[in-house]
């Protein structure tokens, strides 16, 4: 399954970003293969319609769950249409301690 | 969703009457006035009633766990009037709050873990507020036992 992570940055030591639609980076990672790769997000810049634009970037690169340290209302009905789960994670972590702890299950 | 489905006593004092049925909400109560600590007004707001609705469901909460106590009767946990609201969850473990992918998940979508409970998304609210409702005026800070302490017994 492929999670996208909002980062700040684009290395595993890298903090979560709290923001969705214009974060700075899209971690993905592939929990079968366990690997991570990371991509700049071209929808941050967008004068209106981050969000959206942020959706259709990480759906159309098959993820099934999105972390991310909030998610606006928009997004939250569009997600679910496209039935991809949510994960709120509040506290500081970097996209390497996530992935340890999805890796943990 | 609560870790266990109720309890069962053991000793010579256990009686074969029927099991004292908790209902989802009065365990919720439970849960956050006396295991999470928060006030009364907030786990009013958190559960989406007004604080005398909270404050009537932990009575009841508490008089059937005393029954249960006293009487030697198993406690189910089962029933009442649930609404989750756009079904989200916590997990107790790494306070990962998540959308649900099936009706009842049963565990955290981030670290596994199997301690999830039903949450209202509180959309930036903070829960450590100062306590608005004139019943208590306190800040952060655990409210008044139920009853009136200033009266002369």
């Amino acid at each position: 399954m492929k999670v996208a992570i909002t980062s700040r940055g684009n290395t595993t030591e890298s903090l979560i970003d709290e923001r969705f639609g214009r974060c700075a980076y899209f971690a993905l990672y592939d929990t079968c293969t366990r690997e991570v790769e990371f991509m700049e997000n071209s929808a941050k810049d967008a004068p209106e319609g981050a969000g959206p634009a942020a959706v259709a970037i990480v759906a159309g690169r098959g993820a099934e769950k999105i972390i991310s340290g909030e998610f606006g209302f928009k997004i939250k009905s569009m997600l679910e249409e496209l039935k991809i789960q949510m994960v709120i994670v509040k506290e500081e972590k970097s996209v390497g301690e996530l992935i340890a702890l999805m890796q943990n299950e | 969703m609560p870790a266990v489905s109720g309890f069962k006593p053991y000793g010579d004092a256990v009686s074969d009457k029927e099991p004292v049925f908790l209902f989802y909400e009065e365990y919720e109560s439970i849960r956050l006035n006396d295991y999470e600590k928060h006030t009364q007004c907030e786990a009013a707001e958190v559960m989406g009633v007004s604080r005398p609705t909270f404050t009537r469901i932990y009575i009841h909460a508490r008089e059937k766990i005393a029954k249960a106590f006293v009487e030697g009767r198993q406690i189910v946990v089962e029933g009442g009037k649930v609404e989750l609201d756009g079904s989200w969850f916590e997990c107790g473990r790494c306070h990962a709050i998540f959308s649900a992918d099936k009706t009842h998940p049963d565990v955290c979508a981030l670290c596994g873990s199997r301690d999830i409970h039903a949450c209202r998304l509180n959309d930036g609210q903070d829960l450590k507020m100062d306590c608005v409702n004139p019943c208590c005026k306190r800040k952060g800070r655990k409210a008044p036992f139920i009853g009136n302490n200033n009266e002369n017994k």
